[in-house]
């Protein structure tokens, strides 16, 4: 499974615990962390930058500075590059082991390749992924928060069309019911964008841009998710099997 | 390691560049550069005195779909329809670039070509489109991007698709698209590869052809197939192919085989309306020239 966090900040963390260190921290528990910066006026600054930028390099992903029509794009092109980058590191290593030391696509002669690529790209389509979008709702965003939901929906449309399971979930930071809630969620784990609460109203006033702490936050959801989650599979399937076993009675 | 595609170095060849494929020893030299795109960039190089395109990807993996792709499209063309040559890897300091061989076909975007030559070409050059989507679509795959940039119009309208990076096999998920012709983009259906997602690009395709909608007038509110059918509703040469745009947009075609059919009836059934009135783009600065003469004549012999 690939498991995501995309991180929709416009400006510096200053409480808690350093993004950069939840971000290593996401890294450790196979979680990618990638950051969008998202400016329309002005620039986001130097502390800023330097801060999206070591929380990409921290959590094994990317991070980019963009305008918040390019938002939607952006927010697909990072999953997509996450999704194709741990498929190839892994085919990357059976190589390894196939054909000895530091083997890499190019090695390869093009028939092969093609056949290699031709694997990747099954396991493109068909691994489970799972995407958390972590969105800054400082005052600052407020003008943002629209592109924002605009980019949500149109990554799940993208995630529907794939034969993999994918599911996306949402939280906005920081949490707007709770005074010491960093992160509030705003859609479980889902494939439609129907079920999302609009986000327009759950801007911040209040000045904290608790990045670190909310990061830290989703990366104990994604994990403990994970285990509740297949217990529901099972159970499901579990169900599955006694509604296969009654109808089957019936037929009989 | 992930890299943002910022942080590859910008590949430039330069004409007399001899490109030589590392596993054939084939030789190309690069003339000029035909064109750069999101996935790479096209170069006209010569072998032997003959002319061809070499394609140079930005990302190896996607290059190498791309190229899986062409392979499996050319087993299934006649040998004079093949647009495949080879693929190959050639070293730039230090770096190894693959690349692959096309057959060069001269010729313009269809834009162009229906500017130059008029709207009544946009009948056939749609018809043609339709058929090579039809090829496509019968072999199980689905085109994916099209675009104005992604096919070439040579000679009394014949229709060569070439950017295969968006072929996706029907059933999974569109590989690569343009948002302005996905269908997602309008709210009208998904990503998921079949014949209707490129029929709605393909109605898309043909309202920017005949000047309908512009690729920077279009707000966010406007995103909807109502707006689409407006705006060819008021372009008097899209009019009576409303009913083919009708049924694209809103994925009411049941095959690409149904849309060329309906094409070609609405298409004889207009009797190409557009063909009766010939546009002759230098008329009017004539016709403006010759009143301004005459004027002048008359202003010349009345001082006199």
């Amino acid at each position: 499974m690939v498991q995501q966090i995309i991180v929709i900040t416009d400006g510096c963390s200053n409480v808690g615990v350093d993004p950069v260190t939840a971000a290593a921290l996401a890294r450790e528990e196979n979680i990618i962390v990638n950051v969008i910066g998202v400016v329309d006026e002005g620039d986001i600054g130097l502390r800023g930058t330097r801060e999206i930028e070591e929380m990409a390099a921290a959590g094994g992903g990317i991070s980019k500075i963009v305008q918040s029509k390019q938002l939607a794009r952006t927010v697909q092109m990072m999953t997509r590059k996450t999704v194709v980058n741990t498929i190839q590191q892994v085919v990357n290593e059976e190589l390894e082991q196939i054909i000895g030391s530091s083997a890499s696509l190019e090695d390869l002669h093009p028939d092969q390749r093609a056949k290699v690529v031709h694997v990747i790209e099954n396991l493109e389509e068909n691994i489970s992924l799972r995407v958390v979008l972590l969105v800054d709702a400082s005052a600052s965003m407020k003008p943002k928060i629209t592109a924002v939901e605009e980019a949500v929906h149109d990554l799940m449309l993208s995630l529907q069309a794939r034969e993999g399971r994918s599911e996306v979930s949402l939280f906005h930071f920081p949490g707007s019911k709770n005074k010491n809630d960093f992160a509030e969620k705003d859609l479980d784990w889902s494939t439609e964008f129907a079920i999302m609460k609009r986000l327009f109203y759950k801007i911040n006033m209040r000045g904290a841009t608790p990045t670190g702490p909310a990061l830290l936050k989703v990366i104990e959801y994604m994990s403990q998710k994970q285990s509740i989650n297949d217990i529901k599979v099972l159970d499901k399937a579990a169900e599955a099997d006694k509604e296969g076993a009654m109808l089957s009675d019936y037929i009989v | 390691m992930i890299t943002s595609s910022n942080d590859i170095p910008k590949l430039v060849l330069h004409p007399g560049f001899k490109v030589i494929g590392k596993w054939s020893g084939n030789s190309y030299t690069i003339q000029r550069l035909l064109g750069e795109g999101t996935s790479g960039k096209v170069y006209l190089v010569k072998c032997n005195q003959k002319c061809f395109a070499l394609k140079v990807g930005l990302d190896d993996l996607s290059l190498q779909s791309e190229i899986n792709v062409l392979k499996k499209v050319n087993e299934e063309l006649g040998s004079s329809e093949r647009i495949f040559v080879e693929s190959d890897d050639f070293e730039l300091q230090g770096d190894v670039f693959p690349y692959y061989i096309m057959k060069y076909i001269q010729g313009v975007d269809a834009k162009t070509y229906i500017q130059r030559n008029g709207y009544q070409w946009f009948y056939l050059i749609g018809m043609n489109i339709l058929n090579q989507l039809q090829q496509l679509h019968k072999k199980n795959w689905i085109f994916g991007d099209i675009k104005v940039e992604n096919m070439i119009v040579s000679d009394y309208g014949s229709v060569t698709l070439i950017d295969y990076g968006g072929v996706t096999a029907k059933g999974r998920s569109v590989k690569q698209f343009t948002e302005i012709y996905d269908r997602g983009y309008w709210g009208k259906g998904n990503r998921k590869a079949d014949e209707a997602y490129d029929l709605f690009s393909f109605a898309i395709l043909c309202l920017i052809l005949m000047d309908s909608i512009s690729l920077s007038e279009i707000k966010s509110e406007q995103k909807k197939g109502a707006y689409l059918l407006k705006r060819a509703k008021m372009n008097p040469s899209c009019k009576h192919m409303i009913p083919f745009f009708e049924k694209a947009i809103y994925g009411k075609f049941q095959s690409t085989g149904h849309a060329c059919d309906e094409w070609k009836k609405l298409m004889y059934g207009a009797g190409f309306e557009q063909s009766k009135s010939i546009i002759l783009p230098w008329l009017e600065p004539a016709l403006a020239s010759s009143i301004f003469v005459f004027l002048l004549t008359l202003y010349l012999s009345f001082m006199h």
